[in-house]
């Protein structure tokens, strides 16, 4: 979308036409979207699929191959996060209106258009053409500083832009990460009936065989009645995180009903984030340190104008009359016009000094960015690692121990240790178990989404820890 | 540590050869070498190798310990150890005991003996030998506190007294010994008549066996100490079915068997086929005029019945508790009852959660005597045990008494199955059976059935959550 940059010149041979070509050049400076776009992705680190801003309808047409290539197989984390990118309107309005601000921000550092006025007065002797110019002409010698100060504050669009993104991003990798794992839990949820439901079929004919009374038949079929509603909440939760990220990928609803996820989480990576490359991370390439800084440079610019703003300004008017005589004598008058600002009523003090706590605001913001920013990697890694660890402890000791304990229990079964509905109970308690490990599984593949943003330098807030999951219940078998 | 007294008192066991540098040394050597056994195997008969003569009894999984005649004394030496003594083949459990098995050896003497046991503890705390049902000094009784201090690990006591009365008798401690007996700590003692006695008949097979029971949770080897009444393996001398020898006998042998209660409830012990007579008790021989024949006899805590009989039916006889629940290995008391029960299809179901899931108990327990499953580690089913005509199902305290002809007097062998005469065993009727004739029954608008209905609370109307 490259702007076309011709301005008319109009055949006027003013002095100042020469400003207005160099002010035309400054306009041009304007960086094209690819390369916003470029700059974007240098900001927020690698990315399954190129950014595109899709203005046009071809771009979009042009994905739908790719769309459909995604949605035709279990859709990965990865794959999700490309299908925010190539076919998201949402991720596509976010961008837009991330550009649309670096535009409007890149606006402050254009100087006001010159104002052509032309007028023309008829008297009973005379007429009169008057033509009139005027210039902003603090603008002109403040432009320096107002450009400056446009640059911070595009810098700062384009690095809420980066904040934005990379917010969109871990957002949709956690919609993922809780669909798969509430679709898995799904799962086990039905063996958990399935189990409740023998059981109290069994408790019926035992009660129909005169072996049970009806206090031990009901409580069987409590356990049935309280397995059917955790399967209503794991359906509705299922269903829930899967709209979620349904939306997420903004997806239609034929592709809504296309789309399928994976039967389980990923295994824990092999390869752990160490306390080294989180060390490695220079505070500086933090988006959120970097919008910070640009916040302050745009501010303490700021500060710099609005000190000669809020006391002058500056306008000069170049005039020229022709005043046509009845007679048909042209008498031609030429001049030139100032206009000052007077500072009596207001001397800009208040001006002044809210740019000047404008600009402390945004260094003391800086200061405070700089300081959280590594509390927040501690946390995140943190969570990382104690997310991790547990998530490690279901998968090696938890489970196999439950599985072994269900397979003890079998024995005892065998055995005439214990009854049908004890081996039953037990069946249950082991896929709670399984539930709370998927739990576990997710927990930590949010802590490592959160701890990916962190690192960027854009920390989650609050913290995802379900204290919940941490927790290993159920005693096996009786 | 050896005291000074134990010195002395060893020194005189070793005799007055035994000269002053020496005395520790002597001391030591003057200890019977203890005899271990390791097997749970049913020992021969012990012939006695010195001192009166007496036909010796058979310890069933058990055995006798040899003793040594010294200046006159019997000397017997008693190890109280841990022990892993196997209940059953594939069901070892962790005990305590005497000379490498629980329950300990049987001693062997002869009224009037003067006997010596020396007692040594291996065990992790102190313990004692109560002499149970003896005639003694009190000093030589066992009970720690009351009569001496308790024998502390490594140490060795020395019992000394005569057996003055004939009859049967058991030993077990007298410290700790809610934990000591609960650990499989007992033995027998027999002391046999020094002359013919008229209440004590010369029999062909004396046999002797202790009834203990332990909670061992199938799966793991070590009894529940603190159990009290809910004990899951019935044993006999620590040995439980299809793992207890079967009782030997020729036909017509005159069998006496000596059984001594030690667990924490009663055993109406039965044999089949045959009537016997209680001939004797842990008080002595019982009077004749007191004799009446029996088929069961209900042995309570701590006593010991001696019950004779005349094997006069061929065949192999059970011979058992007749509490049906000791006839079991471990179960579970909460075992539903699934009598009844259609599983069938919830079957089908609990399959899809449990693959190697097999429904049981829809018409009775008899399939699981038949069904090999895996069970936990260190585990017996709970009925087991095969016959030749199929499952026993049985377990715990069951054994037979197998009566043959040819059977040769000293031989205890296992003769095999019983092979029985032509149209001597049960058969199946092949005519058609006649149809039942059954009276329903009728209400009898009894007064009693008033009184119930009246009580009864009205099942319908009136459902209040
Ligand atoms: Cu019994």
């Amino acid at each position: 979308m490259t702007r076309g940059c011709r301005h008319r010149m109009s055949g006027f041979r003013y002095r100042l036409a020469a400003g207005v070509v160099l002010l035309g050049l400054v306009g041009c400076q304007t960086v094209s979207v690819e390369e916003e776009l470029t700059s974007l992705n240098r900001r927020m680190g690698p990315l399954p699929a190129a950014l595109q801003a899709s203005e046009s309808a071809s771009l979009a047409q042009d994905a739908q191959p790719r769309v459909a290539e995604l949605l035709a197989a279990p859709l990965t984390q990865t794959g999700a996060v490309e299908l925010v990118l190539i076919h998201s309107p949402a991720w596509q309005a976010m961008l837009s209106s991330g550009l649309a601000s670096i535009n409007e921000a890149q606006q402050a550092g254009r100087l006001s258009n010159p104002v052509f006025a032309y007028e023309r007065m008829r008297s009973v002797d005379e007429r009169e053409l008057a033509r009139m110019l005027s210039v902003g002409v603090l603008d002109i010698l403040l432009w320096p500083q107002r450009r400056a100060q446009a640059t911070a504050l595009s810098e700062a669009a384009r690095w809420q832009l980066a904040d934005n993104a990379i917010k969109e991003i871990t957002s949709v990798r956690n919609a993922w990460v809780s669909a798969v794992a509430a679709e898995q839990r799904l799962g086990y949820a039905r063996d958990v009936l399935l189990s409740a439901e023998a059981s109290a079929e069994l408790a019926r004919r035992m009660q129909a065989a005169g072996n049970f009374n009806r206090l031990a038949q009901i409580r069987q079929q409590l356990f049935e009645s309280q397995a059917r509603a955790e399967l209503a909440a794991a359906e509705q939760e299922r269903l829930a995180r899967r709209e979620s990220l349904i939306r997420h990928l903004g997806l239609d609803e034929r592709q809504a009903a296309e789309l399928r996820l994976p039967d389980t989480l990923p295994g824990l990576p092999a390869e752990r984030i160490t306390p080294e490359r989180i060390a490695e991370r220079v505070l500086t390439d933090r988006v959120d340190v970097a919008l910070a800084e640009a916040r302050f440079q745009a501010a303490a610019r700021g500060e710099g104008l609005t000190r000669v703003t809020s006391l002058i300004d500056l306008e000069y008017t170049r005039r020229r009359d022709t005043v046509t005589q009845a007679s048909g004598d042209v008498e031609r008058i030429s001049g030139g016009e100032w206009e000052i600002v007077l500072p009596i009523f207001d001397l800009g003090e208040l001006r002044r000094g809210a740019a000047s706590r404008r600009a402390i605001a945004a260094a003391n913001d800086l200061q405070a960015t700089l300081r959280a920013a590594s509390s927040h990697l501690r946390e995140s890694y943190a969570q990382y690692r104690n997310s991790l660890a547990v998530a490690e402890l279901y998968l090696r000791e938890v489970i196999p121990l439950r599985k072994q304990a269900s397979e003890e229990t079998l024995l005892r079964y065998n055995a005439m240790l214990i009854g049908v509905f004890e081996l039953l109970a037990d069946a249950r308690e082991q896929r709670n178990l399984v539930m709370q490990s998927i739990s576990a599984q997710e927990q930590f593949w949010l802590a490592e989404a959160g701890l990916q943003a962190a690192m960027l330098g854009q920390p989650v807030q609050g913290s995802v820890w379900r204290a919940g999951a941490a927790t290993v219940s159920s005693e096996p078998g009786h | 540590m050896t005291s000074r007294r134990d010195l002395f008192r060893l020194a005189g066991v070793a005799g007055s050869a035994l000269a002053g540098a020496t005395v520790a040394r002597s001391a030591l050597a003057a200890l019977p070498e203890p005899v271990i056994e390791t097997s749970a195997e049913t020992r021969p008969p012990l012939m006695p190798s010195a001192g009166r003569p007496y036909k010796p009894v058979v310890t069933l999984n058990g055995w006798t310990l040899p003793f040594r005649m010294r200046d006159g004394v019997k000397e017997f030496h008693l190890v109280a150890e841990p022990v892993v003594r196997e209940l059953a083949p594939g069901f070892k459990a962790n005990l305590w005991g005497y000379n490498g098995q629980s329950p300990g050896p049987t001693i062997e003497v002869v009224e009037g003996d003067k006997v010596r046991i020396f007692v040594t503890n291996r065990l992790p705390e102190i313990t004692s030998v109560h002499w149970h049902g003896q005639r003694l000094p009190n000093g030589m009784d066992g009970v720690t506190g009351l009569n001496q201090p308790g024998i502390p690990s490594g140490k060795t006591y020395v019992y000394e007294f005569t057996a003055r009365r004939p009859g049967t008798f058991m030993y077990h401690p007298h410290a700790d010994e809610m934990v000591q007996m609960a650990m499989g700590m007992m033995g027998f003692w027999v002391t046999h008549p020094r002359n013919p006695h008229p209440l004590i008949d010369e029999v062909d097979r004396d046999f002797c066996f202790l009834l203990n029971s332990f909670d061992i949770d199938p799966g793991s080897f070590t009894p529940k100490i603190m159990t009290m009444l809910d004990f899951n393996i019935w044993a006999w001398n620590s040995r439980v079915y299809p793992a207890i020898d079967p009782l030997v006998v020729g036909y017509r042998d005159k069998v006496r068997i000596r059984v001594g209660n030690l667990t924490m409830t009663n055993h109406p012990i039965h044999l089949h086929g045959h009537e016997f007579l209680i001939t004797g008790t842990d008080g002595g021989p019982t009077p004749k005029s007191t004799r009446f024949y029996e088929v069961t006899t209900d042995i309570a805590v701590g006593q010991m019945r001696q019950i004779e009989f005349l094997a006069d039916e061929e065949g192999d006889w059970a011979f058992h508790c007749h509490k049906s629940h000791h006839t079991m290995n471990a179960m579970g008391h909460d075992v539903p009852t699934m009598i009844g029960v259609d599983q069938r299809d919830v079957a089908a179901k609990i399959n899809r959660l449990i693959p190697d899931y097999m429904a049981m108990g829809e018409a009775g327990m008899e399939e699981m005597a038949e069904m090999e499953m895996p069970l936990p580690d260190n585990t017996i089913p709970m009925m087991t045990g095969y016959g030749p005509f199929g499952a026993v199902g049985m377990g715990g305290m069951f054994s037979a008494v197998k009566v043959r002809r040819g059977q040769k007097a000293h031989d205890y062998s296992d003769p095999g199955w019983f092979q029985h005469p032509a149209g001597t065993v049960a058969f199946e009727y092949d005519g058609t059976p006649p149809a039942a004739q059954r009276q329903p029954m009728k209400s009898t608008g009894s007064k009693t059935e008033q009184l119930v209905n009246v009580k009864r609370k009205p099942h319908s109307g009136g459902h209040h959550l």
